[in-house]
């Protein structure tokens, strides 16, 4: 099978075939833990960790896995270092850990990460599969950072906890809530159609 | 088939043990920091703290791996008691909110509250941990008689805490957890 | 914790939905949602399934804090899904061949709901005895598949309206599930 070269892997990851964007995967992190742009740029980093570390072991084993076991043997690896990850974090910063809660747990059951496995890394060699893997995260980090970043602007007026829109700002609480999850979301797709139809 | 199964989950159980075992006294060590640093804004006049929890009505040292709320006695550095930090937790709008609150020696004021963990809606429910006008509720809560919540802009005694503007449920709460664990620790407190 | 079993499964059903506010089953609520009558087949699959995991989770969760090894807590509830999974697709098979004609496709793709998983890993975190972890499953199974309904009926709806072609597909749908989840919130007087 022939390799795409690096360059293309990341404008696929990170634009034209943007995991989140595009595929519409890896909605439920994109959507709970965006509420601010910290827990949006932990959460990102944690799942590209994962990705790029169970792209690796899994295309390492590609040959001695039996297709009937295949998703099996993901999950378990996958599992391994989102609990690798989530030990790290809390040794890292407690902080981080309190605000993501459950939801680095969670990471298993992101189809980026299975969909990655399964659909590039088993069948490449480690270092195309990593590659992939870390555009796929990039694309993953990059749209929930959009996420965070208008959430907390519009719900909060701070970036990174540093108020940026003045004292006499109002929040639109209604941004952090779930509810204005769904909204933002919805709005970036949009925009992204409408970008790609211009670019056509 | 089985086999490769079998030794993958084996390895990986291994892995994730010797992982643990690196990251737990880390681990360990940053929530015995944290919690000391919120007993101190809590207790401020108290150097050490000693901890306890309760068991049929008496306060007994904690278990190394026990889960109950404890209770911390303030001592300054001539070992003089000067007042407790109760543990406490409850429901809150989605998950449960666990806190610390300070009392005087005799139990006769609350004069100090932190809120430990709590998933509160971001913007609404979590005021309950920075909104200024709140918290200033529990830096002389007066204990001679039951607590009440209020409406905001109706606190007339110093027994009352006043509640959130769009924070009903969470400041509810707050009384609510506050309540309880008084009812439990304040007798003990005054032994 | 103390809550009555009623309040978990309204909390579960209603205030806190697992779609419209925690977000878990995203994947099945904007793919599966075109149709009313594949929605019921998926919120029924999901909802069985999820009895099963919490059940099996809380067998598990006993077992890995008997023994101290509360660090093998994610990989074994993600293979005891798997396996509960299976079981009920081979259970189904043999008991009912019309329920696992409806069903069937559904099964399998249910391993990587996250829906699931979020059950086993909330009971665990809130410390919620057998009955309390079932009354919350239950919650939760009958809140996704209220939530799968409601945006089920809405899309059949929208055939027949004529929105900016912008918005078309999947962005009409969060933003639909958006206003949903701010109806939501209303139930937070119910049981708090």
């Amino acid at each position: 099978m022939k390799e795409p070269t690096a360059q293309e892997s990341f404008r696929q990851g990170l634009w034209t075939k943007n995991p989140v964007l595009v595929q519409l995967l890896g909605m439920c992190p994109v959507l709970a833990v965006s509420n601010s742009v910290a827990n949006a740029l932990a959460m990102g980093l944690a799942t590209s960790f994962v990705l790029v570390a169970s792209a690796l072991m899994v295309s390492w084993i590609r040959h001695w896995v039996p297709p009937s076991v295949r998703i099996a043997v993901f999950i378990l690896i996958i599992a391994t270092f989102v609990s690798l990850a989530e030990m790290l974090i809390q040794a890292v910063s407690l902080e981080v850990h309190k605000a993501l809660g459950p939801f680095i747990s969670l990471i298993v059951v992101n189809c980026i990460i299975l969909g990655q496995a399964e659909s590039f890394a088993s069948k490449h060699p480690p270092l195309p599969s990593v590659i992939d893997a870390f555009s796929r995260g990039s694309g993953f980090t990059l749209a929930i950072l959009a996420m965070g970043a208008i959430r907390e602007l519009l719900g909060k007026g701070s970036l990174l906890g540093y108020n940026v829109l003045g004292e006499h700002f109002l929040p639109w609480v209604v941004f952090l809530l779930p509810g204005g999850g769904f909204f933002v979301l919805g709005f970036l797709l949009m925009l992204y159609h409408r970008y790609q139809r211009e670019a056509r | 088939m089985v086999a490769l199964l079998v030794g993958l989950t084996t390895l990986c159980g291994l892995l994730l043990l010797l992982a643990h075992a690196w990251s737990a006294p880390i681990i360990q060590q940053k929530q015995e920091a944290a919690l000391r640093s919120a007993l101190v804004r809590v207790l401020p006049q108290a150097k050490t703290f000693a901890t306890w929890t309760e068991q049929g009505g008496q306060l007994v040292p904690p278990l190394a791996t026990g889960k109950d709320l404890r209770l911390f006695e303030g001592l300054d550095n001539q070992g003089q008691r000067v007042g407790w930090v109760i543990e406490a937790q409850g429901a809150g709008y989605q998950e449960p909110i666990r806190l610390l609150f300070g009392l005087d020696v005799q139990g006769q004021q609350l004069n100090g509250f932190e809120v430990l963990d709590s998933k509160e809606t971001p913007g609404l429910g979590d005021r309950i941990e920075k909104d200024p006008s709140f918290l200033a509720n529990f830096k002389a809560l007066d204990l001679s008689q039951p607590i009440r919540l209020v409406k905001p802009g109706h606190k007339t005694k110093p027994s009352q805490i006043e509640g959130i503007t769009g924070a009903t449920v969470s400041s509810q709460a707050v009384a609510h957890i506050i309540q309880r664990a008084l009812a439990s620790r304040l007798p003990l407190v005054k032994q | 914790m103390n809550e009555g079993l009623a309040a978990i499964f309204l909390g579960s059903f209603l205030v806190n939905n697992f779609v419209l506010a925690y977000f878990l089953g995203i994947c099945p609520f904007l793919g599966v949602s075109g149709r009313m009558d594949t929605a019921v087949r998926m919120g029924l699959a999901v909802s069985l399934v999820m009895l099963v995991a919490s059940m099996s989770a809380y067998g598990i969760n006993q077992l890995l804090q008997a023994l101290d090894l509360e660090v093998l807590r994610l990989i074994s509830f993600v293979l005891v899904i798997a396996t509960a999974v299976q079981l009920v697709e081979l259970f189904v098979k043999k008991t009912s061949r019309p329920l696992f004609d409806a069903l069937g496709i559904f099964l399998p793709l249910i391993t990587t709901n996250c829906a699931i998983l979020g059950v086993a890993l909330f009971q665990t975190s809130r410390d919620y005895d057998f009955l309390q972890s079932l009354a919350f499953a239950a919650g939760a199974g009958a809140g996704f598949t209220l939530a799968l309904l409601l945006m089920a009926g809405l899309r059949e709806e929208l055939k027949w309206s004529n929105p900016p072609d912008l918005t078309q597909g999947t962005a009409l749908t969060l933003m639909v599930g958006g206003i949903l989840s701010m109806a939501f919130m209303g139930f937070a007087g119910l049981g708090g």
